[in-house]
């Protein structure tokens, strides 16, 4: 059996050695960062089916927790870890040809120290190393935002490192607190003392777990500094970021909230929060003329829904906010990979300058419209199964209440097919190209276009792959006890 | 109307922090994880400094993220300010002698009193990151004192690579050895001599180096866009 | 004990409130230094010679080198 400590080391070790290669071995430094994702997705696939059954506890250092620090490697652990991987494969074989501005070697090496903080982040059992996972991410973020030097980028990069680094301190406020509290770090170990305090000292801190994890996530009002970050780093990175970065915020939000404080009764506020952050993100997506601004803001609000389907609180409703991660990612990923090539072969961000591109670019515009079917939540792509297993969770709870969320959630999908459809008819149907600028994106973009098309359809078509490990990844957020067992044992 | 606002919000942060903290005894030895700590410590790592043993032994694997967030600033660092453009160079007036004398006699005692900090790391107060600061801040004054004497930015970046290699194949060797990542398994020897604690000065002297170069790369990378 | 822990406390408040009130940039860098120095001091007199030692190097030198350059390359008035 391989280690799941690997997928962790691998990724690291890689960042440390790409500095080094900078004598002589410059060119192959793009290769390293694809191969050592297919290294983390060959190793997560072949964990998956054991974990499913039983989690794996790794004990770092051989001391076994509260002492030391252990991992935690349970069925939700490597679903993320598979999807982080899978998208940071597909991602770094379209950066192979696409990245040629700025240091180049930098950006290898701060991609996979990206990818490390987020695999650190889903895998351990340790608050504080959970934290400390967390900077890795955020720093190397900001980091990716700002490094090709422009303008804009460097500019927005700084709005996020503020907000970023006050929400980070916020978290490591909320972490002494809870440490203080109960003299342990270990989240198991943490989980299961905590009955045994008064809610009211326990509110503080779990007030400043949501603000500060929701800078991250992006959860409305704390996500201003999303669609200038997003939309102002090369297509690659706000792939990345889009497709990973911000939904690891809400991973350890509800570590957080289901496994650490059991918290079950804060639920109808994360719905609504959710709520907000749907509707606010896809009515600010509508009115956008830039188009990645426009997936910018409509990342905000597939967040919010992913945090709608949590605060539904029930297993299914917790599964389909897991789909609809997964959904997400792969066609999030999917449409900031295609418009790549679309801005950098018209020049301009504007959504009217992608006109008639859908003759000229073919594959490419045919790639987009799926992606952007997918995320209105059309079948047979995979967003018909997650969004329709958030719809059916709710009708479930069979309470008035719901109902009036439901319908407000269906609204804001009315109007993000508006958007999507004003694109793909700027694309297809409106203007003529004259200029024969405008060709197909090279054979190293469409690769992993190619891939992500059809993951899509694939599990669209069949999304029974997927129902075992979604169903224990949310039965192992609600079981508490379960969890705090496995890991103490 | 501003201020008014977040002077309330700072009420209600600070009356939230006075709530959670009110409870907890100051300065007494108390929860069960310390004890832990406290009583099997050095029996465990072979460290004398307990902090020292907590740091690197029970929480190896946070140093080595800390290590890693600290690589990371000087990476981002360097990539950012690489690509900006509009190098214009201030005027510097040049040192006195009374500094430039000053300035070379101290530079060796500075690095070697940083070395003895991280080298003793498990016996007496200090570390890797203590030394690695105190070598960066020596490397600060000669900027000040020879501002004509730069050492090569690309050997900065060699330091911090092969510092932060070092701290993982002392891990892998680990698990190799014990099963488990960073265990320490070579002899713990007898408790306060120098050559003790099995793998801890090994990783310190790795962190020493590698913090002192990379805090030292970032004030290089600084003045030298200055 | 007592006198010297609240003093140093008080001196951490006024760096504080200094740094923030301040208009020029480069005395709001040295009140931040003061902060740093008060602290490491504090840790120490609360038996946590490690972190007086970090917090003295990082916190009172290199931090407030690195804010010095940073307002050497551009203004010094806020």
């Amino acid at each position: 059996m391989v280690n799941p400590i690997l997928l962790i080391i691998a990724p690291l070790s890689a960042a440390f050695i790409i500095p080094l290669m900078g004598y002589g071995l410059k060119r192959i430094v793009k290769f390293i960062p694809p191969l050592v994702m297919g290294f983390n997705l060959v190793v997560s696939l072949s964990l998956a089916p054991k974990v499913i059954k039983n989690p794996i506890i790794v004990f770092l250092g051989g001391f076994p927790p509260p002492f030391g620090i252990n991992l935690y490697v349970g069925p939700l652990g490597i679903l993320f870890s598979c999807v982080i991987s899978l998208v940071g494969f597909i991602v770094s074989i379209y950066a192979l040809n696409y990245i040629k501005q700025g240091a180049e070697q930098k950006y290898h090496a701060l991609y996979l120290l990206l990818l490390t903080g987020a695999t650190g982040i889903v895998l351990t059992g340790d608050i504080f190393n959970l934290f400390v996972f967390y900077e890795i991410l955020c720093i190397s973020s900001y980091a990716l935002v700002g490094y090709t030097g422009e303008k804009a980028g460097i500019e927005s990069a700084s709005k996020y490192l503020i907000q970023g680094s006050l929400g980070s301190s916020l978290i490591l406020i909320a972490i002494a607190l809870l440490y203080g509290k109960f003299g342990t770090l270990n989240m198991a170990d943490m989980a299961s003392r905590i009955d045994s305090v008064h809610t009211m000292e326990l509110f503080f801190p779990l007030v400043l777990f949501i603000t500060g994890m929701g800078v991250e996530s992006a959860i409305f009002p704390l996500n201003a500094w999303l669609p200038d970050a997003h939309s102002s780093a090369p297509s690659t990175i706000s792939a990345i970021l889009s497709g990973i970065a911000i939904k690891i915020g809400i991973y350890a939000l509800c570590r957080v909230i289901f496994t650490i404080f059991g918290a079950t009764d804060i639920l109808q506020f994360l719905m609504l929060l959710g709520l907000v952050t749907l509707l606010v993100g896809e009515f600010s997506a509508f009115s956008q003329d830039n188009i990645k601004r426009m997936l910018a803001y409509s990342s905000t609000g597939q967040i919010g829904l992913i945090v709608f389907a949590m605060g539904v609180g029930t297993q299914y409703g917790i599964s389909g906010g897991l789909f609809q991660f997964t959904t997400h990612a792969l066609s999030k990923s999917l449409l900031f990979l295609t418009t790549g090539y679309m801005i950098y072969r018209a020049g301009s961000m504007k959504i009217s300058a992608l006109e008639g591109m859908g003759k000229k670019m073919p594959l490419t515009s045919v790639a987009f419209t799926i992606g952007a079917f997918s995320l209105i939540g059309l079948p047979p792509f995979i967003g018909f199964p997650s969004k329709f297993m958030i719809v059916y969770s709710v009708l479930a709870r069979q309470s008035g209440l719901y109902i009036v969320f439901l319908a407000l959630v269906l609204a804001g999908t009315v109007i993000e097919g508006a958007y999507f459809f004003k694109v793909i008819q700027a694309i297809y149907f409106k203007g003529e190209r004259k200029d024969d600028r405008a060709k197909e994106a090279p054979l190293s973009a469409l690769i992993p276009v190619i891939i992500l098309v059809l993951l899509i359809i694939g599990i669209g078509i069949y999304p029974k792959v997927l129902t075992s490990i979604l169903d224990s990844s949310a039965a192992e957020l609600l079981d508490r006890i379960g969890y705090i067992k496995e890991a103490l044992k | 109307m501003r201020k008014i606002f977040s002077l309330i919000i700072l009420i209600i942060l600070a009356l939230g922090v006075y709530i959670c903290i009110s409870e907890i005894p100051f300065g007494k030895p108390g929860t069960a994880v310390g004890n832990y700590y406290i009583e099997k410590g050095i029996e465990e790592t072979g460290a004398v400094n307990i902090v020292t043993s907590i740091v690197l032994n029970y929480r190896g694997f946070d140093t080595l993220g800390e290590v890693t967030i600290l690589f990371l600033a000087s990476l981002g660092l360097g990539a950012i300010l690489a690509t900006v453009q509009n190098k214009t160079r201030g005027v510097i007036t040049p040192p006195s002698l009374i500094l430039t004398t000053a300035c070379r006699f101290l530079f060796p005692f500075i690095l070697m009193f940083g070395a003895y900090i991280f080298l003793h790391g498990h016996l007496t107060p200090g570390g890797g990151f203590q030394g690695g600061a105190i070598i960066a801040s020596g490397f600060l004054l000669r900027y000040l004192g020879c501002p004509q004497k730069r050492i090569r930015q690309s050997s900065f970046v060699a330091i911090e690579s092969l510092g932060g290699i070092a701290f993982i194949i002392i891990g892998l060797l680990g698990f190799t050895a014990g099963g488990f990542f960073l265990f320490n398994f070579l002899p713990k020897g007898v408790a306060n001599t120098l050559l003790s604690a099995g793998i801890i000065p090994l990783i310190y002297i790795a962190i020493g180096l590698k913090v002192g170069a990379e805090m030292a790369g970032i004030i290089d990378t600084l003045i030298e866009e200055s | 004990m007592i006198i010297i822990i609240t003093s140093l406390v008080i001196t951490m408040l006024a760096g504080a409130i200094a740094a923030c009130a301040l208009r020029d940039l480069l005395s709001a860098a040295i009140a931040s230094c003061l902060v740093s120095l008060a602290a490491a001091i504090l840790f120490y007199f609360l038996q946590a010679p490690d972190v007086a030692m970090a917090e003295a190097s990082i916190g009172a030198a290199l931090v407030t080198a690195i804010l010095v350059i940073a307002i050497r390359r551009t203004e010094r008035q806020e």
